[in-house]
């Protein structure tokens, strides 16, 4: 070797944690992420690592850098160094038995086990899942599972979501910095190079640092990717063939298949290593870092690179990985290979769950398929469901266009304008929407009772609801379930149970909420997980409107839960928004701004959940007086406007009529509620007492048609005391504070200012601090008390107080007797505690202080007075 | 990153000494930031130490807030801002 060897300088603390928490592995596993630019030296670091600890079990998997990643690839190339169960699995198609063929290998002796995933940012999604589905069961397995990414991806890359999601007490991150000046000069030291030239060339970094001092000395060349690509020059032509066939296998590859692929002899790999380019064993030849493979690949003329794409697929057939055959079918662009093995992989990667890459590779081999190809079809089919089910609806869309204009029979045609239908309702295109679905029922009307008739009376009958027209929605939707009922469509029929039991809730009718409840139990006796998530979040919805936000939160853990596991990314994201609005309501704002911007921060977002949480960031925003409310109730609206659904549009045209009256922005607050007016005919009662109240506040002289809710109608009566105590026994905090602050007695007010200080509710605390002092008061607090600021759930010293004996486990009867009280007041107190706690009963208030840091202290308070 | 004026009142007062307890505060303040994406410019404080406004680079009003729940630190305001520099306007030096 020509001098080139990967010096670890300035990793020695990170060696030291990793070798404590591999330790740290024979109690309870451990999980270490491995940051760093590429070329900072995340990969020599894990292997200083292993060779320090040669005797370890190790189980090492790397992910390249594929058109198309291999779906879990890195278990793949474990399973090779491994006799076990791992092997086996692998092979199969069923993600299941992979998993458990994973825990099964982590699980068998002898510990600990350093599992090692390199390069993750290339991973598939099945690798990610896998790699969480282990690190959630970390607690059992004796193993340090080692994992590197680059820093520079992008913003909407899977990994981010992956990554953010690992944490735990298990956990830790590492990050490989930049070589500092100090380490540049003394890895420099007696090169003749320059060290501060270096180090600000390499921006320190390590990679680039040892390239340039492999180079000669005084021959230093313009850049790292010319040094790179000046050593190969170095080569014989042989040995650059076989250099650049490597550099199209990846970033590792079998000795014998570069020789294949080059056509050259093991010999002329011999030079590759001599010059520092690749590194390996016996048995498989790697490049010593990828960013030479890339800069390798990068210099191959299109055509070579075409080339040596054929020659891989060639040699790599039959036998290869179905995504790698097809990653060089598609490098080599040979048309009619890759319709077949972009197809064939597009399934397999279906079959274990990479969505995403299984949209790709369709995608590719559509580019490819011949127009009047009965393949087209097939393909077609394929990419519209797996891009619905990644909310790529525009991708769906266009490729389910193309399926209903291909196929010539009447119910093939009508099956998929149904599905179509349903699509573009979800993306908001709510006018094509009706178009696709009347004419589909149409269709599949004239030809007799079906179950695809059924499921288009569904879709029908759920766009009329979310339109609002119930009465059309519950007709529609009775015929759906019946057709469903009779030809034993048990899907069909829990689908349209759901979509009733939402129109009747819309309606006004609280027995909605039991036909959703009756779909949620039907759902799971049947194992239609995706109906358990939706009829729960139509139910979660259900409850919201009526503000019972704290049964709302009992509901959706479960089907959270679920979501997650299925990957069903739309009603994860819309059950969130759901968990977000419910803890806005109960006032914990700071849990509901974290869930909406968990929400934000996942990439290719649907409108509506975008729209639905932005509308809780905006609204906290404009409850606290903080910035930038404006802005993301903008977005909110804008991105609401185009779905025309009344049930969206009214409430979010309320929130920002609220937002507008506590900026003190008159014209605004009328331009609001003119534009809830607008559409709220024909809505929810609680929706209706909005407006009606927010008509009160702007001044519009409006009646409403329907009996409003108690709460509003107490507000609109200017009965404050009342409104505020029907709100609290909702355990709506703010809503209770803020119509406690219309009244006109000084304790009241006093009362609303404590809460709404406690809360954060600046803007609307001025208010009533205004008021009260246009009633003469005087010495009005203007801080919250400290006591208050530092529990997190906002309980103020008495509820303290009280929460501690309940945790206790005293009666309410005792406690008055203790604390000197009526036992009506404590029954008020600890309502609210319950409600601020968002804790369904008595029995859960120690346990839910803990888990909010709130420090319930019974000293004191103990003992008689 | 948008930049953001945060008042906070100390009723107690406020004292960062110059020694190593202050510079480990200061430390904290700034660990805790990090998580949220939080950038701490600087700070300018009351005569009598009870209140401070600070200048943030920050991702959103909602990060400044989580950082504060972490260290502690009370929150009165959070003001979106930006720079005007009278340097900006200055005529340009005759010769």
């Amino acid at each position: 070797m020509s001098g080139v060897t990967v010096q670890l300088v300035e990793r020695a603390s990170h060696l030291a944690t990793l070798a404590h928490v591999l330790e740290e592995s024979a109690v309870t596993g451990q999980l270490a992420l491995i940051s760093g630019e590429a070329g900072a030296g995340k990969s020599a670091l894990v292997q200083a690592f292993l060779d320090e600890h040669a005797d370890v079990r190790t189980l090492v998997g790397h992910c390249d850098d594929l058109f198309v990643p291999r779906p879990l690839g890195p278990f793949a190339d474990m399973a090779r160094t491994s006799a076990g169960p791992l092997s086996r699995a692998i092979g199969s198609e069923n993600a299941a038995a992979a998993f458990d063929a994973v825990l099964a290998e982590l699980a068998a002796p002898p510990h600990p086990i350093v599992v090692v995933l390199d390069d993750v940012q290339w991973a598939d999604e099945a690798t990610l899942d896998l790699l969480r589905f282990v690190v959630r069961r970390l607690d059992t397995l004796h193993c340090l599972v080692v994992v590197t990414h680059r820093v520079e991806i992008a913003v909407d890359h899977p990994l981010r979501r992956a990554i953010g999601a690992l944490v735990g007490p298990n956990v830790i991150r590492l990050t490989v910095p930049p070589l500092s000046l100090e380490a540049v000069c003394s890895l420099a030291a007696g090169s003749g190079v320059d060290a501060l030239a270096l180090h600000s060339r390499t921006g320190g970094n390590a990679f680039f640092v040892n390239e340039l001092l492999a180079a000669e000395p005084g021959r230093l060349p313009a850049t790292v990717s010319d040094s790179i690509l000046g050593r190969a020059a170095l080569l014989s032509r042989p040995a650059r063939d076989a250099l650049e066939a490597t550099a199209v296998l990846g970033r590792q590859a079998e000795i014998e298949l570069i020789c294949t692929v080059a056509g050259c002899a093991p010999l002329m790999l011999d030079e590759c290593v001599e010059v520092g380019l690749l590194v390996g064993d016996h048995r498989t030849l790697a490049f010593r870092h990828d960013l030479s493979r890339e800069a390798i690949e990068l210099a191959l003329t299109p055509l070579r690179r075409r080339e040596l794409h054929a020659r891989a697929l060639a040699a790599l057939e039959p036998s290869g990985d179905l995504v790698q055959l097809a990653h060089h079918a598609i490098g080599a662009g040979d048309s009619t290979r890759i319709v077949d093995l972009a197809g064939r992989a597009a399934q397999h990667c279906v079959a274990l769950g990479a969505y995403r890459e299984a949209a790709r590779l369709f995608g590719s081999a559509l580019e490819h398929v011949d127009t009047m190809s009965p393949e087209r079809l097939r393909l077609l089919e394929g990419r519209a469901r797996i891009c619905e089910r990644v909310e790529q609806f525009d991708a769906a869309i266009e490729a389910g266009e193309e399926v209903v204009a291909l196929y010539a029979d009447e119910r093939s045609k009508g099956k998929w304008e149904a599905w179509l239908g349903g699509v573009c309702r979800c993306a908001g295109r709510s006018a094509d929407a009706w178009t696709l679905l009347t004419r589909s029922v149409d269709r599949l009307d004239a030809l007799g009772e079906s179950i695809d008739l059924a499921r288009a009376l569904g879709l029908l009958s759920q766009h009329q609801m979310v339109s609002s027209r119930n009465v059309e929605a519950i007709t529609t939707g009775q015929r759906a379930l019946e057709m469903a009922e009779r030809l034993g469509a048990d899907d069909v029929a829990v689908h349209v149970l759901d979509t009733l039991g939402s129109a009747v809730a819309c309606s006004g009718d609280d027995t909605g909420l039991d036909l959703l409840i009756a779909a949620i139990d039907r759902a799971r006796r049947g194992g239609i997980h995706h109906e358990i998530t939706r009829s729960t979040e139509n139910l979660a919805d259900a409850l919201l409107v009526r503000y019972r936000a704290a049964e709302a939160l009992e509901h959706i853990d479960q089907a959270i839960d679920i979501a997650t596991e299925l990957e069903l990314r739309f009603s994860r994201n819309s059950l969130l928004n759901v968990r977000a609005a419910a803890l806005l309501l109960v006032g914990r704002w700071d849990d509901a701004a974290a869930w909406a911007r968990a929400v934000l921060a996942e990439h290719e977002l649907a409108p509506t959940n975008r729209s639905s949480a932005l509308k809780v960031l905006g609204t906290i925003r404009a409850r606290r007086g903080d910035p930038e409310a404006t802005e993301a109730l903008d977005e909110a609206l804008a991105l609401a406007l185009p779905y025309a659904e009344p049930q969206l549009i009214v409430p979010m045209r309320l929130a920002r009529a609220e937002a507008a009256w506590l900026a003190g922005d008159d014209a605004a607050l009328e331009r609001e509620v003119r534009g809830a007016l607008s559409y709220v005919d024909g809505s929810e009662r609680w929706y209706v007492g909005g407006v009606a109240l927010w008509c009160w506040r702007a001044g519009i002289h409006w009646q409403a048609r329907v009996p409003l809710p108690d709460q509003f109608a107490l507000m609109l009566a200017g009965d404050a005391r009342a409104a505020a105590t029907a709100w609290q026994a909702l355990g709506c905090h703010y809503e209770a504070a803020d119509a406690l602050a219309d009244s006109r007695e000084a304790s009241d007010l006093r009362e609303s200012l404590e809460q709404l200080t406690a809360l954060g509710a600046h803007p609307r605390a001025l208010q009533v601090a205004r008021s009260l002092r246009h009633l003469g008061e005087r010495e009005i607090p203007r801080g919250p008390r400290a006591t208050t600021r530092a529990n997190r759930a906002g309980l103020t010293a008495r509820e303290m107080e009280i929460a501690a004996l309940v945790a206790s486990g005293l009666a309410n009867s005792d406690i008055a007797a203790r604390l000197v009280l009526s036992p009506k007041t404590v029954d008020h107190h600890v309502s609210s505690v319950l409600a601020k706690l968002a804790v369904p009963s008595r029995r859960h208030v120690g346990a839910a202080a803990i888990a909010l840091g709130v420090d319930l202290q019974v000293e004191g308070t103990a003992g008689p007075r | 990153m948008p930049r953001y004026l945060v008042r906070r009142t100390f009723s107690d007062g406020l004292a960062f000494p110059t020694d190593a307890s202050g510079r480990e505060a200061v430390e904290g303040i700034v660990r805790a930031n990090l998580d949220q994406r939080v950038t701490w410019v600087h700070s300018y404080v009351s005569d009598d130490d009870t209140t401070t406004w600070c200048i943030y680079d920050a991702p959103s009003p909602e990060s400044i807030r989580s950082a504060a729940g972490t260290t502690g630190l009370p929150v009165d305001e959070i003001h979106r801002v930006g720079v005007l520099d009278p340097f900006f306007y200055a005529a340009p030096a005759s010769k």
